[in-house]
């Protein structure tokens, strides 16, 4: 799995999971990191299977679609300036989650990954993690918080 | 041998990591265990024969097996209130 700094959006204005998915999964087709029915499987997906996590240290969310729409394997992060509230997983319909971290996982095998897949859910139930990637201001500083917490 | 199946929406993210920490769990505490990941939408054809469905997804459907809601894997809150609702099923 490798970390690319065009992926990485701290302190984003996007105010919707519309403006959120575009800019991102744009960021992700023109990098050719994804097919071109990815942004549209990301929204599907989430309306289906909602991917807001409430950790202790707050509201995360991971969308992602299944393997057969990306084309490599990385991570796009993206820090918040106001929340974007998500449903949460396992429970679409219950209150949603206010997130200002956003994971977007891109698999094509997510078995092969576990260890940075167990990382990264590991840091996100860590508040001084979510502080670090929050203080980041540039793509650069994002993706050192993250690299180095997860090993890539 | 146990047969337990975990699912989520993509079977690419969340199951990856709730499946690896229930064979964990498994071997912890002695259960011999053939854990398999799958979709969804898949549980209906997959769900026969197994003893145990854990997904990080809601899920109304009966499949005629326990279901165990397994979000704490991501989340880390409640995961030893999970652990053990899964180890009562097992046992």
């Amino acid at each position: 799995m490798k970390l690319d700094v065009r992926l990485m959006f701290p302190h984003a204005s996007a105010k919707t999971h519309a403006d959120l998915f575009a800019e991102v999964g744009g960021a992700l087709t023109a990098a050719g990191l994804v097919k071109d029915t990815y942004v549209t499987a990301l929204t599907d997906r989430e309306s289906q299977y909602p991917t807001g996590v409430l950790t202790s240290s707050g509201g995360v969310a991971l969308p992602h679609t299944d393997a057969s729409h990306a084309n490599a394997d990385t991570v796009a992060l993206v820090t918040l300036e106001e929340p974007i509230p998500f449903e949460p997983m396992g429970a679409p319909g219950d209150e949603p989650i206010d997130v200002k971290t956003v994971i977007f996982l891109v698999l094509t095998d997510g078995k092969a990954h576990l260890r940075a897949l167990s990382a990264t859910v590991k840091a996100i139930q860590d508040a001084e993690f979510i502080q670090q990637l929050h203080a980041a201001t540039t793509p650069e500083g994002l993706m050192a918080v993250y690299g180095e917490r997860v090993g890539l | 041998m146990k047969k337990i199946l975990v699912a989520c929406g993509g079977a690419v993210a969340t199951s990856t990591i709730a499946a690896e920490r229930i064979r964990e769990l498994c071997k912890e505490n002695n259960i011999a265990a053939d854990v398999q990941q799958c979709r969804i939408p898949e549980l209906v054809a997959q769900a026969p024969g197994t003893d145990l469905i854990v997904t990080t997804a809601k899920v109304t459907k009966d499949y005629g097996v326990p279901v165990i809601h397994g979000v704490a894997f991501v989340s880390g809150v409640n995961v030893e209130a999970t652990e053990e609702k899964i180890l009562d099923v097992l046992r």
